[in-house]
């Protein structure tokens, strides 16, 4: 008895490794990279245009679909190639009416993306609480990093001790503001390469958003006064001379909001279909206009809208995956599932696991066929070999492999 | 019977034991040496920043000596057994055989398992003298992955030691690999992951009996 289950746990064994190294190995071969088109919107024609990054000509392509090259792209796009076209002595003076100024465009251009697999990631909880009014212009890195769990502690790096007074101070400072610890989430711009510092993020256990940062040592806590009942999953922080907004909110059923400087009131962002799991949030801003777009593997959907975030023009694509090509439709029939311990939206090892449908079982038929003749040639009973058979059913090829591999020990059992 | 089959495996493997638990101490010397050297060199907050932002692996030097002590304590083990046939002399013992070779198993997996304690918790030490609990769970967390993966490999190594045929050895032995590896890809598990992975380490332990009953039988 212990032999047959020793047997069967080999068998699932190989199965297993199989099932993970084989798709792995065949995609290594196969897989190819399709890219996801690169979508602008031009402020001068107020029109899309859009480039396919796998052919390697630079081609630009508007909605009527006439062809733009680098050069028209260039004079078609002023504010994102404003330095290209001041040294090429073709910088307009104005657009839309409105004057333009190297250091107005500056302020206003804003790129920004967020990917799936820096929100599903584990960090470890320590950050730095930058002085923000110091009154330099070069900001400095602290000796202390904070944790907020059942209070907000600073931890010194110099004797990895708690700093008890500084600890206390800030802790205070937000129980009077009714902070619910332990902290959710917290998000900030832990850099010094900034241009001032806007501190922290930190959603408590409640659910309230706080605005935390450290002013001449002194702690500054407001309550933002978000609703309690959005499901907040991820926060981007980062400060930009504009102030027009703090960073991005963006919530479990795929809301996304910016967090603005009028009083932390909450903009939404018309979006549709954002799944915050497989989508990259790509966010552009100029004096005019504000670019998103929600990038997933085989679709795009890039939204423009003007300063007032009102939607100006949509844009939609579908391309083919690596599923739909040959690759992907042999693998479909080969492989009746592909399992990885690893995703591209996710920074976490987990069983990805995924399932080829109706066509993986033709050949699972198939081998199982084969197992009973293996099966009959090896003299064993169908009715000892059971599971060898459900195995190949199963999982296919890969079960088939395993059994092919792994001797019976029916027949040797006296 | 039990003790004495504990004292003559002792015999066996108390100097590569020895040599392993040595081997561990020169490599968590020189990490906390390393420590020692970042703290003073990058400056404590830079250090910090390194590994809080940037993820910097300074123990990753640890990280194939729990692989290493697993197969050298199974080749150590079971090689001359199966060399000298002195297995067969053992398995003829009125001892029931699969119970024989647990038994065996036992003694490699509690030395394994000693050093194991011995290596988290020394990396515990040095680690918390210059970081907080956060860090060492940064540390901890990959390190109980590559202990699971030692253990692992001790006991799919014995098991492709015990299989008699060369061929069929052969053919166990990548499979085996291919299965230790995981411990070594995986980059921070999600806990079900994590679960599983303890589970497929301590349940490959199952894969002996079968080898084993090849051996015993003389199947070829």
């Amino acid at each position: 008895m212990l032999v047959k289950t020793s047997r069967i746990f080999f068998l699932l064994l190989v199965t297993f490794v199989t099932s993970i190294y084989l798709p792995k190995y065949y995609w290594m071969k196969f897989e190819k990279n399709i890219r996801a088109p690169q979508i602008y919107f031009s402020p001068v024609t107020k029109d899309f245009l859009i480039r396919d990054p796998n052919i390697t000509e630079i081609i630009y392509t508007d909605s009527p679909g006439h062809k733009y090259n680098r050069d028209d792209f260039e004079n078609l796009m002023p504010l994102l190639n404003y330095r290209q076209l001041v040294v090429d002595n073709k910088f307009p003076d104005s657009l839309n009416g409105e004057k333009l100024e190297i250091d107005k465009i500056r302020l206003n251009n804003i790129m920004m993306r967020i990917y799936p697999g820096e929100i599903d990631a584990t960090l470890i909880q320590l950050n730095p609480m930058l002085e923000s009014k110091s009154g330099k212009i070069r900001l400095e890195m602290p000796d202390d990093f904070f944790r907020i769990t059942k209070r907000m502690e600073f931890i010194n790096c110099n004797s990895n001790k708690i700093e008890e007074d500084k600890s206390q101070l800030f802790t205070t400072a937000l129980l009077e503001k009714q902070f619910a610890f332990p902290a959710k989430l917290i998000g900030g711009n832990p850099t010094t390469k900034k241009a001032f510092d806007e501190g922290y993020f930190v959603l408590d256990s409640k659910n309230q958003l706080f605005h935390i940062k450290m002013q001449k040592g002194k702690p500054f806590c407001v309550n933002t006064n978000i609703p309690s009942n959005l499901d907040v999953a991820y926060l981007k922080i980062m400060e930009m001379p504009l102030r027009e907004f703090y960073g991005f909110l963006l919530t479990t059923s795929g809301e996304a909001f910016l967090i603005s400087y009028d009083r932390y009131k909450l903009i939404k962002l018309p979006l549709e279909g954002f799944n915050i799991k497989e989508k990259t949030f790509a966010f552009f801003g100029d004096q005019f206009f504000r670019t998103i777009s929600l990038i997933g593997k085989c679709n795009v959907r890039t939204v423009v809208t003007d300063r007032n975030y009102n939607i100006v023009k949509v844009y939609e694509n579908k391309w083919e995956g690596n599923k739909e090509l040959s690759a992907g439709v042999l693998a479909a029939y080969l492989f009746p599932f592909t399992l990885s311990f690893t995703d591209l939206n996710s920074s976490l090892s987990n069983f990805y696991f995924e399932t080829s449908g109706i066509h993986g079982i033709i050949l699972s038929v198939l081998l199982s066929v084969i197992t009973v003749l293996l099966l009959k040639k090896r003299s064993i009973k169908l009715s000892d070999a059971w599971f060898d058979l459900v195995l190949v059913l199963v999982t296919g090829i890969f079960g088939f492999i395993a059994v092919s591999f792994v001797k019976n020990v029916e027949n040797n059992l006296e | 019977m039990y003790s004495a089959l504990l004292y003559k495996e002792w015999l066996k493997l108390r100097t590569t034991f020895v040599g392993l638990v040595l081997l561990s101490m020169l490599v968590l010397a020189y990490i906390a040496l390393n420590l020692a050297y970042y703290n003073e060199f990058m400056t404590p907050k830079g250090f910090w920043g390194n590994v809080i932002f940037l993820g910097f692996r300074f123990f990753v030097e640890i990280k194939y000596i729990p692989l290493i002590a697993g197969v050298v304590l199974a080749l150590v083990q079971f090689v001359p057994e199966m060399n000298l046939s002195r297995l067969k002399l053992t398995l003829h013992l009125p001892v029931e055989e699969n119970k024989l070779l647990f038994q065996m198993m036992s003694i490699g997996f509690i030395l394994l398992v000693s050093l194991y304690v011995m290596i988290t918790l020394i990396m515990w030490i040095i680690v918390g003298i210059y970081f907080p609990s956060e860090i060492i769970n940064f540390v901890l967390n990959p390190l109980l992955l590559w202990l699971l993966g030692g253990l692992s490999s001790y006991f799919l190594i014995s098991a492709v030691i015990l299989e008699p045929v060369w061929s069929r050895r052969l053919v166990m032995l990548p499979f085996a690999l291919g299965f230790i590896n995981f411990f070594f890809t995986s980059e921070d598990p999600t806990t079900g992951l994590l679960i599983f992975l303890i589970l497929a380490a301590v349940f490959t332990a199952l894969l002996i009996p079968f080898s084993g009953y090849h051996f015993k039988r003389g199947i070829k």
